[in-house]
């Protein structure tokens, strides 16, 4: 039996751009990036990503697009797959993007801290230095982490997700951080995912064979979106919240009694790779925010 | 195989009575007066029609519910005794209705070390009990596998695994096969069938009698009574009082005590295709001289 | 005969088509459904039965090389308004009564006939005699909150919501899953009077034969996303080795007829029920040796037949008058 994601094929074209999320979706492989411990991949992930976020140079995003890029290529997974992935926010980006650059640029100085020169005005809108760095780097800032995120997921399987985040957080344990309570609460969500997809499927599509018109139309789109949002959305949560009822006994049917004197099925063992790549990652950041500035 | 030695029971429910709601004035009662044992090894059917209480049943054997009157015991242990909970339920696991929702892990074999890591099995051992529990419902190749690339009656034969993992005496199966296609059910209930062979006690929860007619010995539930008891053959017997019961006999059976209204030598109590062509084509020859 | 009302001939449809997760769940199913009939399509887990009818009322539309017609209109052509075929064609998921939203159940019944913008008192109308077919007594339960139901009632109640749209046609996928002997055949006689009384046209899915004996005339098989054999219900039960091999089991029933068979008794005709087996069996069990005297002597006027009908085996009579017990 395959593996079945929602498909919204009442009309087929209407949720078709939902294929192309490439966040979540393990691709099976072999390359030096699927090899690494999944704690090491979350770590340089994290890392990378400050870097991403407090950066706000060209040179510095120049840099880190390229060890964006160059790390798809390590991880041996195709380009256009990675662009497929940013389809799905391609309208949020360039709404984005047009506010950015039109209405952003007001203060004086651009994200470098460099003085904002002003380029074209029209009333309310003002295109300056400011603005257009914004736009850009927003821009590069979106593509880089969406391409990490998707890297994480694209070359760990859930499991390794699961077991890396759990394995991450039990040194807290101590400190008091239910470490494996939350890591259980993450593996029972993504196994739900493609369960909760499949049964918001179903409803949708029971409820538009009863006439349920989903397509939102003319003015009072709203309207009907709220009123269509409660025909999916209550089915759902109590269809959700019977499945939570069915898995709590289930689990207590297995003697799950909290965290305490659990033992590990799987152990996660860092090798040099690992730890060259998380050094790497913490240098290279290091030195993404120390030069945060730079052009 | 009926118990005519004296076995110290695996499990004992004593005069058992259940209510959801027990500060009601009258309560209602989802099971009254039970008393039942299961030896160690057997394999016992539990019938009824919705309602009938069989589901409370299943879940007061293992400790998740506790009687409102009477005592549960399972292996000595006192099922309100909270100190070994672990020890109950490892003792008698069960196996539910709907297959996903049991399965925890994201990959099969996470999913069944899930039990025998609660119980802090050691870890060096804990790679056997998953390969060893795969193996006995035939699902060790698909031990990467994600939960949902699993048809539904594999995902019930993982949920048996996960069980088997525990290394149960007993196995309740809370109406296990109600939601499988034909070959998911056939390929659970040879797992079952596997198990039985092998020593575990399984505890058949259903509402289909077909099933029941595996089992060593059955008991029907009506409305929170035990209304009839005995082998599948006794209890099959009785037509009449199975459909007052909510309850449809198999087909085979059914045609056996139609044919036995019309022809009264013809045995009323057979349960498979075979023995009541059998009896058929034994009668069918029209030199044989009466048949038993 | 008149033209069918659904032609599908070569459907095909894969989902996630162009990833690398595409499942191809049809690959050539070929359907007929004849106005006023009761259809049975039947077939394993996995066969493509569930998006078969979800082509019939517009929820897929077929791909480039399937073709569909439903009463003469292309379903293929995009101008088709799905909105129109979806009043005529009810479909039915398995565990409907997951679908109801609203908080009373006279509330949710009416949701499908207020979409379609009827006025008030046709919609109350509607309501009650779609509660009045799946025996749901309107005064007791209109105004009840849907979750105070038992799992059974509420079945009905997500079937009167389709009911109350007055299809002609009626879909039910898996109709009977999850429910207890009782519950199954109340549903299933629901499902008799929907056909015989109200003369709609029912397709109904299932996984097991004994679904759709005594319901359906003709059975459509799908095994790995084709139709296999469509044709006459009993014709399609004879072949048990076909249907063997594509994972389903004829109805135990019939499989008494075949144990039979192998033990040298044939019966005229393959029975698909209790009581059409008793009907074939009854006349050819021995008798007690008085009544034995009078059946033989009854039979050597068919003395001749009898031995050419006789396939070898022993002691296997054919041809015995009825009537004898």
């Amino acid at each position: 039996m395959g593996r079945r994601v929602a498909h919204w094929g009442w009309n087929v074209e209407s949720f078709d751009f939902l294929r192309h999320v490439t966040i979540g979706q393990y691709i099976p492989g072999n390359s030096v990036l699927h090899r690494l411990d999944p704690r090491a991949k979350i770590t340089v992930v994290l890392l990378l990503g400050a870097a991403v976020t407090f950066n706000g140079s060209y040179l510095g995003h120049l840099t880190l697009l390229a060890v964006t890029l160059g790390l798809v290529a390590l991880a041996r997974l195709p380009l256009r797959f990675m662009l497929g992935g940013l389809l799905p926010a391609l309208p949020f980006i360039a709404l984005l993007a047009l506010l950015q650059l039109f209405f952003t640029g007001q203060g004086p100085t651009t994200l470098s801290g460099h003085a904002s020169v002003s380029l074209w005005q029209w009333g309310w809108l003002h295109l300056t230095t400011a603005s257009v760095q914004l736009t850009v780097i927003s821009l590069a800032r979106l593509v880089e982490l969406i391409f990490l995120v998707s890297l994480l997921t694209n070359t760990t399987p859930l499991t390794g997700l699961t077991h890396g985040m759990e394995g991450m957080l039990r040194p807290f344990t101590p400190l008091g951080l239910p470490a494996h309570e939350l890591s259980l609460i993450g593996t029972i969500a993504l196994r739900f995912v493609p369960v909760l997809a499949e049964q918001l499927e179903s409803i949708l599509k029971a409820q538009a064979s009863r006439g349920a018109d989903l397509h939102l139309r003319g003015r009072l789109q709203f309207i009907q979106a709220t009123r269509a949002t409660i025909v999916m959305l209550v089915p759902l949560f109590l269809n959700t919240l019977l499945r939570a009822e069915d898995l709590a006994l289930a689990m207590e049917a297995r003697c799950y009694l909290g965290g305490k004197g659990r033992t590990h099925y799987v152990r996660l063992r860092l090798r040099n790779l690992d730890y060259i790549a998380i050094v790497s990652a913490a240098a290279f950041t290091a030195a993404a925010l120390v030069w945060r500035n730079v052009l | 195989m009926l118990a005519t030695i004296d076995r110290t029971p695996l499990l004992r429910l004593a005069g058992v009575s259940f209510t959801y709601r027990p500060e009601d004035r009258e309560p209602v009662w989802a099971l009254r007066n039970i008393d039942l044992t299961v030896a160690p090894g057997e394999y016992l059917a539990v019938l009824g029609h919705n309602g009938s209480g069989k589901s409370t049943l299943a879940r007061l054997l293992n400790g998740l519910l506790t009687p409102t009157q009477g005592d549960v015991w399972v292996n000595g242990w006192n099922t309100r005794d909270t100190a070994h909970l672990r020890e109950i339920r490892s003792t008698v696991g069960m196996v539910f209705q709907v297959p996903d929702n049991q399965i925890v892990a994201t990959t099969v074999e996470d999913d069944v070390a899930f039990g025998p890591e609660n119980l802090g099995v050691p870890e060096d051992e804990l790679r056997g009990r998953v390969e060893e529990s795969l193996r006995a419902v035939g699902l060790w190749p698909e031990r990467s596998r994600l939960p949902n690339q699993l048809s539904a009656g594999q995902k019930q034969r993982l949920a048996i695994a996960g069980v088997l993992a525990m290394r149960p005496a007993c196995i309740v199966l809370d109406e296990s096969t109600a939601l499988l296609d034909p070959q998911g059910r056939a390929d659970v209930r040879a797992a079952i069938r596997r198990l039985h062979d092998a020593g575990t006690a399984i505890v058949a929860i259903t509402h289909r009698m077909s099933e029941a007619a595996e089992a060593e010995r059955v008991v029907v539930l009506d409305r929170g009574r035990i209304a009839l008891a005995g082998t599948p053959r006794q209890v099959f017997a009785q037509a009449e009082a199975l459909d007052r019961l909510g309850l449809e006999l198999p087909p085979v059976t059914a045609l056996a005590h139609t044919l036995h209204r019309q022809c009264a030598d013809f045995p009323p109590d057979l349960l498979t295709p075979d023995e009541l062509a059998t009896a058929v084509a034994a009668r069918w020859q029209a030199n044989s001289g009466g048949q038993p | 005969m008149s033209e069918p009302l659904i032609v599908a001939r070569g459907l095909e449809h894969t989902y996630m088509a162009g990833s690398p997760l595409a499942v191809r769940a049809l690959n050539g199913a070929d359907l007929e459904v004849q106005r006023g009939e009761a259809l049975g399509i039947i077939g394993p887990g996995g066969a493509g039965k569930s998006t078969l009818v979800q082509h019939l009322n517009g929820l897929l539309r077929p791909s480039r090389r399937g073709q569909l017609t439903i009463d003469g209109q292309d379903m293929a052509d995009p101008r088709t308004d799905v909105q129109a075929i979806r009043r005529r064609i009810g479909l039915i998921f398995q565990r409907p009564e997951d679908q109801l939203f609203k908080p009373l159940v006279g509330d949710d019944i009416a949701f499908g006939p207020r979409q379609l913008g009827l006025p008030r008192p046709e919609v109350r109308a509607r309501v009650q005699r779609a509660m009045a077919l799946v025996g749901l007594d309107f005064e007791a339960f209109v105004d009840r909150p849907t979750l105070s139901l038992s799992g059974g009632e509420r079945r009905r109640v997500a079937i009167a919501g389709v009911l109350a749209l007055e299809p002609e046609v009626l879909i039910l996928d898996e109709a009977t899953s999850g429910l207890d002997p009782q519950g199954r055949r109340e549903l299933l006689d629901l499902l008799r009077r929907l056909h015989r009384q109200e003369g709609k046209t029912v397709i109904l899915v299932a996984s097991y034969m004994e679904d759709l004996v005594d319901l359906a005339g003709r059975v459509a098989v799908l095994a790995g996303g084709r139709t296999v054999v469509q044709g006459e219900i009993r014709e399609v039960l004879a072949q048990g080795e076909l249907l063997q091999r594509h994972g389903l089991a004829a109805p135990e029933i019939a499989q008494i007829a075949e144990a039979l068979s192998a033990r040298g008794c044939r019966l005229s005709r393959t029975p698909l029920s209790v009581q059409e087996a008793a009907a074939e069996i009854a006349p050819h069990l021995a008798q007690h040796p008085a009544m034995r005297e009078r059946t033989v002597s009854g039979l050597s006027e068919v003395g001749d037949d009898r031995r050419l009908s006789n396939d070898g085996s022993p002691g296997c009579a054919l041809g015995v008058e009825r009537g004898v017990l």
